[in-house]
């Protein structure tokens, strides 16, 4: 059984998913309680795969089938991959548990199981993005994440289908640029195992069709993350989505798919070939270093909340971007630590302000006007997730920013820190106007006590607990730090 | 030395963060417990630092590792003499002003208490974990802890002006944190190490000039909590806050982290001798001095209390770095019990002003004719602060002063000699008027004795005046403040090694 968790952990969702449809069919209540089961176990798996690693200190190497390598699909597990997946799976469980009420409402007693067939499909394609090792099995498994992300937007309010048919043609064309790029490495090498493909590219560094198929692949992936100026899907598509919906994608998606790039750009090449070779992470970097600004003024300029976090994300997910750019181990801690960090400020962002949405009906900046009084966890946590967004210490989101401004320090990227510093500032701005509103201003009197409704004690334990992760993983930075440190191709850098 | 001594800081640093949270669970239903939470924790933190007192003085280091992030970066906590004064002053004075505190904001039913308590008491753990930071990583993370907590209590009147305050506030506080964040990246990348030494840790040679940039950087973060011209502008707004906010964070704790970071920097990071190699001393001081000016100028044409208050803080705040950077023993010894003796004067006069405003509702001096009459131990007491500013003896004012004269002379820098002196004098144009109308003019309203200010407001602030006056004569009674600021800057001068 422990042999095969890296299968697992992938397999279960999705059988799960329809299993959940199945059942939902003629036992409706039945969906969430599957989709939480199933969210735990895979969770515990990840947690189990992470510590095994730590006992082990190597890759947990997977062959599907019983296939070797090269011919059949492999699924690893390494210093790189584990924490992304413990961070994944805890996240999903966590929202989900959070979101039923939501869900319940928003999405309506008849279409719930598809609802969480979809999510648990979700979380198939980002668990399995993470895990495998197979450049086109990825594909595969991000199409899967994508294709269930399409469906779980278009639920939503009255012009989310249109921002998710905007999602898809976006999402598609990125699908398509990678599926291309893997082409051009395939008619390279006749491989598709990442290791392998490590090994055979190695004397082809020369070749344009190489070049050629990372840059396809970058661009794909470039879209699928967000990464500006390829972003204006992202915006739309969360902020029309479905609450519990945006709960799932927002803290999760765009952060795989930037894993995947690191994942690509220093595994599958060797980690000089994007850097230095031809400077494409750089390039994509001073790129989004003008993209954390413009989205940084964005968020500002929005008066709906949720839009402004959706530029937060895009900002965020740049940061990673910029700590690639950096070109050093610093930098690449940085932009590893991010990732993980960023989930979980993200996460307890949305969670908290679907939780306040559920009972204030509204997003708009001046609904939450002096609503500390009566919602002081909902809005603590929020502000919380904002202060480790703009970088307080001890708050975890500070350690990954820190480590970021590092590697720009020492690589030299002056222009990539000015954008970092001036980008926390922006964020600043946001979440200190929110604080301003929702605690400083006397409330407006229209919000009488007719919709007094609690937050139920699940949702608070999930947003407590999230709180607490920032402060944990805050401290704990040092393990982490220590635990990436041990990822083969940062000693080549 | 006992184990558990290790434990001491952590405690001191902690108390105050949990105080918060009792306070916050006990929220507004039962506001005496509530209140108890604060007494309790202020003089819990009060006794954990006093106890650290004989190690620190027998030259020992108290040392405390909470967590490594990176080689060469900790977060741990150290107690020095230099950290040990600064926490001594703020938990003496916070255990005294949160008596004050309760009463006044009783007094005038003021919404909201228990956000401002809790706030009050985080600030306070920042500003304690600011004093006893073993490195600029941890002292950068209680500093803005500190930045963050006070900002609710700015803005704590919830007016369209008070939000003003705050949005001030943090533009140029968080503004500065970043300068504080590059410049930090810069030293570890050069040094592979953020830890304080006294005499300066830094191996500046053939680095001059990017040392000179992160001097700037840190300047530039710092400089702004300690409210060096032209980065002052926030102080006198924040003034907008309830009084025991502007008498304990922006006369001691905030404002005086502000300047304790950059003594630390100064002193700690760089060390005399590359600041003398740099040309960087000489710089600042120029610039401190047009502060040390200039805010007492403008002090002169405010009319509204706690704003003049304001400026004559911004002045002192730059009389102790001007007093660090003339770079010898006997000014930064003079630095250091500035630090303690503006504490206790500054925090006096604020309380007196808050007492005032409390009974009278009077804010501006030109409306406080007579009011020494009414209110003769307030008055006596902002006699005592007033003068002790000023530099007269019988007050520890007296006793910086005349440290910090004593070292410009050392080092044969007239001209900022004479900017203590000039300073003085200015002090004296504008507090010397409202001791005088206060005595000896006729109230408008006429006068109806016996309008002196309840107890609980009376006490605190009769309590600081007397121990300013204690200090003059025994310098090192309770805390001993003058051996420790004596072996601190021993140590930054002797222990120039490395």
């Amino acid at each position: 059984m422990k042999a095969h968790w890296p299968i697992l952990i992938v397999a279960l969702p999705l059988i799960m998913s329809f299993v959940t449809f199945m059942t939902g069919i003629c036992y409706r209540a039945a969906a969430y309680h599957l989709t939480v089961i199933t969210a735990a176990f895979s969770t515990f798996i990840a947690i189990c795969l992470f510590i095994q690693v730590i006992v082990e200190g190597m890759t947990i190497s997977y062959h599907i089938g019983g296939w070797e390598p090269p011919w059949g699909i492999e699924y690893a597990v390494d210093h790189l991959n584990a924490l992304v997946l413990l961070a994944t799976s805890l996240i999903g469980l966590l929202t989900i548990i959070h979101s039923r009420k939501i869900v319940a409402r928003e999405i309506g007693g008849e279409k719930t199981h598809i609802f969480y067939a979809l999510v648990l499909l979700q979380i198939t394609g980002l668990l399995g993005m993470t895990v495998t090792s197979d450049v086109f099995n990825l594909y595969v498994l991000l199409e899967i994440a994508s294709f269930s992300a399409y469906g779980l937007i278009a639920v939503g309010r009255k012009g989310a289908e249109f921002a998710a048919l905007r999602y898809m043609i976006f999402g598609t064309v990125g699908a398509g640029a990678y599926l291309l790029g893997v082409g051009y490495l395939y008619i390279l090498t006749g491989s598709l195992n990442m290791s392998d493909l490590l090994r055979l590219l190695s004397n082809l560094y020369g070749s344009p069709t190489l070049l050629a198929g990372l840059l396809f692949i970058l661009l794909g992936l470039a879209i699928k993350m967000a990464a500006f100026p390829l972003h204006g899907w992202l915006p739309d598509a969360y902020s029309q989505a479905p609450a519990s919906t945006s709960t799932l994608l927002a803290p999760l998606f765009t952060k795989v798919v930037a894993y995947v790039i690191i994942r690509i750009c220093f595994t599958v090449f060797h980690p000089s070939f994007a850097l230095h070779t031809y400077p494409l992470i750089p390039i994509m970097g001073a790129i989004v270093g003008v993209g954390i600004i413009v989205m940084g003024v964005m968020a500002i300029a929005q008066s709906d909340i949720r839009r402004m976090l959706c530029y937060i994300v895009i900002a965020e997910v740049g940061y990673i971007i910029l700590g690639l750019a950096a070109g050093n181990r610093l930098g690449m801690i940085g932009a590893i630590l991010h990732i993980v960090y960023d989930m979980f400020m993200m996460a307890l962002l949305f969670n908290a302000w679907a939780t306040i949405y559920e009972h204030l009906k509204s997003s708009h900046i001046s609904a939450w006007r002096g609503i500390s009084k009566k919602y002081p966890l909902e809005v603590a946590t929020f502000i919380l997730g904002g202060l480790s967004v703009i970088g307080i210490p001890p708050f975890c989101g500070f350690f990954s920013k820190w480590f970021i401004i590092l590697g720009l320090v020492e690589g030299g990227k002056w222009f990539l820190l000015a954008t970092l510093l001036l980008s926390t500032l922006l964020a600043a701005v946001c979440f200190f106007r929110i604080l301003e509103q929702t605690s400083l201003t006397h409330g407006s009197n229209t919000m009488d006590d007719r919709s007094e409704k609690k937050t139920s004690l699940s949702e608070g334990v999930v947003l407590a607990s999230l709180s607490a992760f920032l402060i944990i993983l805050g401290a704990v930075s040092g393990y982490l730090v220590s635990f990436i440190e041990k990822i083969p191709f940062l000693g080549a850098l | 030395m006992p184990g558990y001594i290790t434990l001491l800081p952590l405690t001191a640093i902690f108390l105050p963060f949990v105080g918060a949270a009792l306070i916050i669970l006990t929220g507004e239903r039962k506001p005496n417990l509530r209140e108890s939470w604060t007494i309790v924790t202020s003089f819990g933190t009060f006794i954990a630092i006093t106890s650290l007192i004989p190690y620190v003085l027998n030259g020992q280091t108290v040392e405390c590792h909470i967590v490594e992030i990176y080689r060469g970066l900790h977060l741990k906590l150290k107690v020095d003499a230099f950290g040990l004064i600064f926490a001594l002053l703020s938990s003496a004075l916070w255990f005294i002003v949160s008596l004050y505190t309760i009463g006044y904001m009783r007094s005038l039913k003021e919404h909201n208490q228990t956000r401002f308590f809790a706030a009050f008491s985080i600030a306070m753990g920042g500003a304690i974990g600011v004093a006893l930071s073993a490195d600029l990583l941890t002292q950068y993370m209680f500093y803005e802890i500190l930045t963050v907590s006070t900002y609710p209590l700015v803005a704590h009147k919830e007016s369209p002006e008070a939000r003003r305050a705050g949005r001030k506030y943090l533009a140029y506080l968080m503004g500065g944190a970043v300068f504080i964040l590059f410049a930090m990246a810069m030293l570890y990348t050069c040094e592979g190490s953020l830890d304080f030494h006294p005499g300066g840790m830094i191996e500046q040679e053939g680095r001059g000039q990017l040392y000179r940039i992160t001097f700037l950087s840190f300047l530039l973060g710092f400089g702004t909590k300690a409210a060096i011209m032209p980065l002052h502008e926030w102080l006198p707004s924040a003034m907008i806050a309830p009084t025991p906010v502007s008498a304990l964070l922006h006369a001691v704790a905030v404002v005086k982290a502000g300047v304790f970071c950059v003594l630390r920097v100064l002193l700690y990071i760089y060390g005399p001798e590359s600041l003398k190699t740099l040309e960087l001393s000489f710089a600042l001081a120029l610039i401190v001095s047009l502060t040390i000016i200039g805010a007492n100028v403008i002090a002169i044409t405010q009319d509204n209390l706690k704003q003049r208050l304001a400026f004559s803080t911004i002045n002192n705040l730059s009389i102790i770095i001007l007093g660090a950077l003339l770079l010898n023993p006997v000014s930064t010894l003079g630095a250091m019990l500035h630090l303690v003796s503006h504490g206790f004067l500054k925090i006096t006069l604020f309380m007196c002003a808050g007492a005032i405003f409390v009974q009278e509702g009077k804010e501006m001096v030109s409306q406080m004719g007579g009011i020494g009459k009414k209110m003769p131990y307030t008055m006596a007491a902002f006699t005592v602060g007033a003068l002790g500013l000023i530099g007269i003896p019988p007050i520890i004012g007296f006793l910086s002063k005349w440290f910090l004269c004593l070292g410009a002379i050392e080092v044969q820098r007239t001209g900022f000699l004479l900017i203590f002196l000039t300073s003085a004098l200015l002090d004296a144009v504008y507090f010397l008027p409202i001791i005088y109308h206060a005595f000896f003019q006729r109230s408008v309203e006429g006068a109806n004795i016996n309008q002196e200010a309840p107890f609980l407001l009376l006490l605190p602030l009769m309590g600081t005046a007397i121990f300013s006056i204690v200090f003059f004569f025994f310098p090192n009674f309770l805390f001993h403040f003058q051996e420790l600021a004596d072996g601190a800057s021993k140590s930054i001068f002797e222990g120039w090694r490395k």
